[in-house]
């Protein structure tokens, strides 16, 4: 079953076009990747299939449902960590991850369970009993992380995860997602202008530029069609190609 | 609507709230705290600050050593003003700024008095423009020249018409004074200060509206600087769970700073009087004014809520809502200061209809009406009724606003363009 299925989709902001037809599908259990520049639409198709925009344009369905007409039973299967979300800093980690757990948990255990598998991806350890306003950058992007894998979503949608990370932040945060698919068998969709850490992650990859898909592909057919020895390079490469045509 | 989740966000509204200090500080601590103060501060200022009369008497003669016995016989009588005798020019006045106001008795004063039936003495009354007491002394002085003028003009009746009695001569008409309240019934003692009451109970509805707009600044505008919001929608809540979870927390703020403001307002009454006359006066109004007082209180926050959560939902961060709201909150409240100064009901219902538009104005019509008129319960529960209504349709266009996309792109106006700006690319 195809996880997310989107067919000509538009998004207008005034008179400005963010998104110019894109069209991709997402298998489930896949960790499907958005690349691009800033600016190039990768946040605007986040949040039309996390529901919280609409297109103006084309369709957009997750696990069959219609991102417009069918929100309320998308907005049950999916998670998001937009760029950036920060948390309720007066409240504690575990305080953080409740909040969001009973959202989703229909009985007191499942939403015990989703707090428990919260505080392991976390990393926090005791940590995760202390005010969000103590942490550092790196420990609420982790906290984030794990409130948006904790439900064990059927899809998790991922803005930039790692955005302003530093090394070792970044790879206990990729750690994270590669432990929920693995357990979870969950699909990821995340965006991120950080090729290796794509490279790293996704099963396939969407290049997307200035609104349009240019290419798509798993990371090793990208690079061979772009007779190129890593992802940034095809991108590039793509983005060549593309302008040549036009 | 899925109770188990709003339960859940207004538990997490309440808890954020809860730890919030400067919102706690605002709806808890300085009504009961600062109203009382200020009361008790006012006056016992009033109480303890001296007035100084200085004397300054040329004459030394018999009415003017009069004049100067009844100056001190009266200021026994009128709190803490003293009367300093022993001037003996104004150029030594000068030198004691504390001076509140000169009185100088001219050489000749009793000569020009006593000289004929017709005589009249002159006295120079020099208030000090900078003092705050000097309008109190200078009522002091005036008294004690009337008393002395009374005395004089009686001995002028008996000696020119020894058959007329002098006082019947002196006030051929008798004044019956006779207060009273809605519906003609005599007035209480204490009915007599309704009118300062009001002015107390107006302004602390004034300073009740500034918690709820921080706290609805933050809870709204706040969760969408701090990209949190974002997350938030896209869980299976409803918006309108969303939204009712933050009305219901902000209710609970109304609701405890309605509380506490109507505590801290009938303390800031008890001491002012205290310190004004040095007796306690119950208020005038009685319970029931507190009761509806309360219920305004509560009603005039949530219309204030309203306000600031359009605003919020409108405002891309906690800094441009809360000025928004505050300004526009501001200029909406003027009602509540030009009512201070004039009857409100007067005015709208007579001359200014479109006052009746304002939400605020009906904060103040609320109280106004229930002590004015003898069904003061009715209208003033009627204007309560309209705060309510003014809530609800402002709740129903801000549900309409949180529901849609605006509540993540703000519209905004620059340089005559009109765009979208997106607060979160």
């Amino acid at each position: 079953m195809l996880a997310v299925e989107i067919r000509d989709l538009h998004r207008f902001y005034g008179d400005y076009e963010a998104l110019k037809g894109v069209s991709f599908e997402i298998k489930e259990g896949e960790i499907f990747g958005l690349i691009g520049p800033n600016g190039s639409g990768k946040t605007t198709t986040l949040r039309i299939i996390a529901t919280i925009l609409k297109p103006s344009r084309g369709v957009v369905r997750v696990f069959g449902y219609d991102v417009v007409r069918e929100a309320d039973r998308v907005r049950k299967l999916i998670s998001y960590l937009p760029e950036e979300a920060d948390l309720y800093k007066r409240l504690t980690g575990v305080e953080n991850l409740l909040f969001f757990a009973k959202m989703y948990g229909e009985t007191s255990d499942e939403v015990k369970e989703m707090v428990k598998f919260g505080i392991e991806i976390s990393g926090l350890g005791n940590r995760v009993y202390d005010k969000v306003e103590t942490y550092s950058k790196g420990m609420r992007r982790r906290l984030a992380l794990a409130r948006t894998l904790m439900v064990k979503p059927k899809l998790a949608i991922l803005d930039e995860p790692t955005s302003g990370l530093d090394v070792y932040a970044s790879v206990n945060v990729r750690n994270s997602i590669k432990k929920f698919v693995k357990e979870t068998g969950g699909t990821v969709l995340l965006s991120s202008h950080n090729m290796l850490e794509v490279e790293y992650l996704c099963d396939r990859v969407a290049f997307i530029n200035k609104g349009v898909i240019i290419a798509i592909g798993s990371p090793d057919e990208l690079k061979r069609n772009y007779n190129a020895s890593n992802l940034e390079e095809a991108f590039v490469r793509a983005v060549e190609s593309e302008f040549e045509k036009t | 609507m899925n109770l188990r989740r709003l339960r859940n966000i207004v538990w997490k509204e309440l808890l954020d709230l809860s730890r919030d200090k400067r919102t706690i500080f605002a709806a808890i601590i300085v009504p009961i705290i600062f109203y009382p103060t200020l009361g008790g501060l006012i006056g016992y200022m009033f109480k303890v600050q001296p007035a100084y009369i200085a004397v300054i008497d040329y004459d030394e003669g018999e009415y003017s050593r009069e004049l100067r016995n009844i100056l001190l016989n009266y200021s026994k009588y009128f709190g803490n003003i003293n009367i300093l005798a022993n001037y003996t020019s104004e150029a030594q006045v000068l030198e004691n700024p504390n001076i509140d106001l000169t009185l100088i008795i001219p050489k000749g004063f009793t000569e020009n008095i006593s000289s004929s039936l017709n005589g009249v003495g002159v006295v120079l009354i020099k208030p000090n423009v900078v003092s705050s007491k000097a309008s109190e002394a200078q009522s002091l002085v005036e008294m004690a020249i009337n008393a002395l003028s009374n005395s004089i003009v009686k001995k002028r009746i008996e000696m020119a018409l020894p058959n007329v009695e002098p006082k019947k001569f002196l006030n051929p008409i008798e004044k019956i004074v006779e207060y009273i309240g809605p519906g003609g019934r005599v007035a209480s003692p204490e009915e007599r200060f309704l009118f300062l009451t009001l002015k107390i109970f107006i302004l602390g509805l004034y300073f009740s509206m500034h918690p709820a707009i921080a706290f609805v600044t933050d809870s709204v505008a706040g969760e969408k600087e701090r990209k949190t919001l974002e997350a938030l929608l896209v869980t299976p809540a409803s918006r309108i769970e969303i939204l009712s979870g933050k009305l219901i927390a902000s209710l609970v703020l109304s609701g405890v700073a309605a509380g506490m403001n109507t505590l801290g307002v009938f303390l800031m009454y008890t001491f002012l009087f205290g310190g004004l006359i040095g007796v306690q006066i119950p208020i005038s109004g009685g319970l029931g004014l507190i009761g509806i007082y309360a219920i305004d209180v509560f009603l005039t926050v949530t219309v204030t809520v309203s306000i600031a959560l359009l605003i919020s939902i409108v405002s891309g961060s906690v800094r441009s809502a809360h000025s928004n709201a505050t300004a526009l909150i501001t200029v909406l409240a003027l009602v509540m200061f030009a009512s201070i100064y004039g009857d409100l009901e007067k005015i709208a219902s007579q001359t200014l209809p479109i006052l009746y538009l304002i939400p605020y104005a009906h904060s103040v019509l609320a109280l106004i009406t229930f002590v004015k008129y003898e069904n003061g319960l009715i209208l003033s529960i009627r204007h309560l009724l309209i705060l309510a209504l003014y809530t609800l349709v402002l709740i129903f266009f801000g549900a309409r606003l949180f529901s849609g996309e605006r509540i993540l792109i703000a519209k905004v106006r620059r340089k005559g363009r009109r765009f979208r700006l997106k607060l979160f690319a």
